[in-house]
């Protein structure tokens, strides 16, 4: 009877295993959660600051600011409400007072400019200052890729890969097309989130993490936007126009993003997701190899990486 | 004698057949009703639409706004939300507050018989229809415009059917026409016809409000003007101002934010006026820092002129003309907190009553506030990318607008409605309007916030399921402003029919104006001789 408890606890436990390895190894780290309030969790430096500076001074002044002139507001109309025997003033000037609550916003806008600015200069310079505080963008991101919006899908083309040792990696005729998944197709892909509709893709966009990536950004018909928010990302793709940002995915944070088209671009606007994998670099790697291999022999687009296949392996 | 008499009180209240006085009219006070009705109807039209788009948005799955084989019709939704944005923009808060209130108050405040142009303010007024027509023609013609309000190219001359955005651009041509003639209109009665002894600054803050709001649209209507007229060509002529190949698509969207920031100042300028009165009225006591509050106005509209490319943060611009955008930005927010706290400091000391404009006033006060901080969050660049084009820049400018110049506007219907028809609103119905729309906005708009920090893109007609719960949310709040909205369309009715009638100055001794020295309706023609302003009864 013991044995028989003790063999059921240990294959629950490990059934509970397996399951939580499987949900680590594809963690589907950014997109909304239900009941969100704030953002998604950062994933690279850049939304961490986005996140930092919204959480440590942004919101906390602004709400201060709202919270002060609605109590302001509220106790001005209680205190000096209509009442028998009260009699209005009529002082129209109050020179101190005028001096304060045009200095004091003025404080509070400083406050916010100088970190502003920071972060507006630190996205410029950021992936130099991260790698060895050279600057020159091109020379410091690993891989380089350019993204193109079209009308409804986005194209990736992988142009070049070169890690921290100068050591160039071939990913050129790595280029492909990612539509939106239909739901039939995702419910029936047993490696992917079914709770993903309207998120995922047919192929992904697989990056290393721990790496600085370069997106230069345009796009063939329409305007469209390259926009991933757990990054800090957004950049608009237009035709004629070469836009470009870059993203560092944090060790720890690899996983399945998702984003959106952040630009009216037509009928099928809110149908055309970007899913990107960040992977750990060795990962990736193989990936690259798999994928390149795949679309030289004519492939529409580049399988999962492994992790989605062993996912699926240790669940069963 | 007697006959002279009879004569000058004929002549006083002469009035033309109605054909001629509402067709042709060149009183200022008709022009103002024309208007003002005009923009219920379009209100509705407006308010009715975006119904349609919560309705599709109460959950996740397109239900409603569908192809004939079942699939999302996204170009639909799109020319929906275009319609949406253009006839709230262009046919119903500027004709409220600027052609309705603007022509109604501004002769009266300043103690001029009319407008300086009275065919001229005639015609500003019957181009509207016209270009109203061509409007809904947009949306309808070849399945309508679906570019959004800011009709960006390439999308914009990319569309299924080239007509919808030529009639779209059609529209603005007109309605920029009539802007800009009344904006004429405006200046020259302001700057020519105030009532002797009425200086600039003995003048009410409505009509200084008016008088940036119209100097802001004669230097930014033709700026539109010049681009959309180029995008016409792109789109009917086969021109290349805009297109990738040898244009620029980003030109437009500089030549539309300079028309497009200021205009945001012109919807909301009118508001700031309209609210400033109110509030006086209801706390009897003169503005607080009279001076202040005017030139505060004059820098908004100012500044307005130099910061339209924060609209533009993602567009790929050098990261110091980002940095100077975010700055110019931020500068905004000083004069607005001055008029905030000048308004707070009014109401302080005073002795408030709490009739339906004093709420919407203080719901004014509160909700701008509100739209105002988290425009100063969106002014930082690289803040900003993280929410451009999100539902939180949606719920922001709703914040500023919807709750802006749509409360302004029901705050100077309910305050002024007994001067314009005579007759009053019942007070317990338009506090039941104020409190079921304060509720009502507030459910649509605040949830959406949160929608937009964790990433929903702005002019979607779907999402992802984990974002069901805060649109739901937004949905409810919608058919309860909209239900709001009628009951409003009911009290208006009511009190134009069968409403208490009222004396010349029915708010009291706070409404120290020259628009309550004359009759409850004033007669068809005011100030045949001209008011004497003393320097002690100036605003």
């Amino acid at each position: 009877m013991v044995r028989i408890f003790k063999s059921i606890v240990l294959t629950l436990f490990l059934l509970t295993v397996a399951a939580t390895a499987a949900q680590a190894q594809v963690a589907v780290q950014g997109v909304p959660v239900e009941y969100g309030l704030s953002f998604q969790e950062p994933a690279t430096p850049i939304m961490e600051r986005a996140v930092g500076q919204f959480n440590v001074f942004i919101l906390p002044l602004m709400a201060a600011v709202t919270v002060f002139v609605l109590v302001l507001l509220l106790w001005t109309c209680w205190a000096f409400r209509e009442r028998d025997g009260h009699q209005p003033g009529n002082f129209t000037h109050n020179t101190r007072i005028e001096i304060i609550w045009t200095a004091v916003p003025i404080l509070i806008l400083v406050v916010m400019f100088v970190p502003a600015m920071r972060f507006l200069y630190y996205n410029e310079n950021g992936p130099d200052m991260l790698i060895n505080g050279e600057r020159g963008n091109d020379k410091h991101a690993e891989l380089v890729m350019q993204v193109t919006g079209n009308q409804w899908n986005w194209t990736y083309e992988y142009l070049l890969y070169r890690d921290e040792n100068g050591v160039e990696t071939d990913v050129s005729g790595i280029e492909f097309t990612a539509n939106m998944l239909p739901q039939d197709a995702l419910l029936a892909d047993t490696r992917r989130d079914g709770s993903l509709y309207k998120g995922e893709t047919d192929y992904h966009v697989v990056i290393p993490s721990n790496t600085v990536v370069r997106f230069n950004v345009t796009a063939s018909d329409v305007l469209h936007a390259f926009a991933m928010p757990a990054f800090g990302m957004k950049v608009d793709a237009i035709p004629g126009h070469m836009n470009n940002t870059w993203a560092l995915v944090n060790p720890g944070k690899e996983g399945l993003y998702i984003g959106q088209c952040s630009e009216i671009c037509g009928d099928r606007h809110s149908f055309m997701p970007i899913a990107i994998d960040a992977l750990p670099k060795e990962e990736f790697l193989s990936w690259v190899g798999t994928a390149k291999g795949e679309l030289e022999s004519g492939a529409v687009g580049p399988s999962l990486p492994a992790r989605y296949d062993n996912q699926v392996a240790a669940a069963n | 004698m007697a006959y002279a008499a009879d004569h000058a009180a004929d002549h006083h209240d002469h009035k033309p057949n109605p054909f001629w006085r509402w067709f042709g009219s060149t009183n200022h006070k008709d022009i103002g009703t024309l208007y003002l009705v005009f923009s219920v109807i379009t209100g509705i039209i407006g308010a009715a639409l975006s119904v349609v788009m919560r309705m599709e948005l109460s959950d996740p799955g397109v239900e409603f706004l569908v192809k004939e084989n079942g699939d999302p019709n996204g170009h639909f939704w799109n020319t929906i939300i275009t319609a949406h944005g253009v006839i709230m923009i262009f046919f119903v808060v500027m004709p409220a507050l600027i052609g309705g209130f603007g022509n109604w108050f501004v002769p009266l405040m300043i103690g001029a018989p009319d407008m300086a142009f009275p065919r001229m303010n005639n015609i500003s007024f019957w181009l509207l229809v016209p270009a109203l027509a061509f409007g809904i023609l947009s949306a309808v013609v070849g399945g309508g415009a679906g570019t959004g309000w800011t009709f960006y190219p390439p999308l914009s001359v990319m569309q299924p059917d080239k007509m919808s955005v030529s009639f779209a651009i059609f529209a603005l041509h007109m309605a920029g026409a009539s802007s800009i003639m009344g904006a004429i209109n405006f200046i020259t009665t302001i700057l020519n016809m105030r009532a002797p002894g009425m200086t600039l600054h003995r003048m009410p803050l409505f009509a200084w409000a008016m008088l940036v709001t119209a100097f802001l649209l004669l230097l930014a209507v033709p700026v539109l003007g010049g681009a959309i007229t180029m995008l016409l060509a792109d789109n009917a002529l086969g021109t290349c101002f805009f297109c990738a190949e040898g244009g620029d698509p980003v030109l437009f969207q500089h030549l539309f934010w300079f028309f497009g920031h200021p205009e945001v100042y012109i919807m909301i300028l009118p508001a700031f006026g309209i609210v400033s009165h109110v509030v006086s009225t209801f706390s009897r006591k003169p503005i607080f820092g009279y001076l202040g509050m005017a030139y505060a106005m004059v820098s908004i509209g100012f500044i307005g002129f130099v910061v339209w490319a924060h609209h533009m943060y993602t567009v790929g611009m050098p990261t110091n003309v980002q940095a100077y955008f975010t700055l110019a930005t931020m500068v905004i927010a000083v004069p607005t907190g001055i008029k905030i706290f000048s308004w707070i400091a009014t109401m302080w000391g005073g002795a408030i009553r709490f009739t339906t404009p004093m709420l919407w006033a203080v719901g004014f006060i509160f909700l701008f506030t509100l739209g105002g901080v988290t425009g100063v969050m969106l002014s930082m660049a690289q803040f900003d990318k993280t929410l451009h084009d999100t539902y939180f820049v949606v719920a922001h400018f709703h914040y500023v607008l919807s709750m802006g110049a749509v409360f302004a506007i029901f705050c100077g219907w309910y305050y002024w409605i007994g001067k314009m028809s005579g007759r009053q609103y019942p007070e317990w119905a338009g506090q039941l309007h104020f409190w079921t729309f304060f509720a009502g906005v507030n459910l649509i708009f605040f949830p959406q916030h949160f929608l937009g920090l964790q990433g929903m893109p702005r002019r979607y007609i779907d999402y992802l399921d984990t974002q069901a719960f805060y649109n739901a949310i937004s949905s409810w709040g919608a058919y309860f402003s909209f239900a709001s909205t009628l009951f409003f369309l009911c009290i208006a009715i009511y009190t134009l029919v069968a409403g208490r009638r009222v004396g010349d100055n029915y708010w009291g001794d706070g409404a120290t104006t020259l628009e309550w020295s004359v009759s409850s309706p004033p007669p068809f023609h005011t100030f045949d001789d001209l008011p004497q302003i003393e320097p002690e009864a100036a605003h």
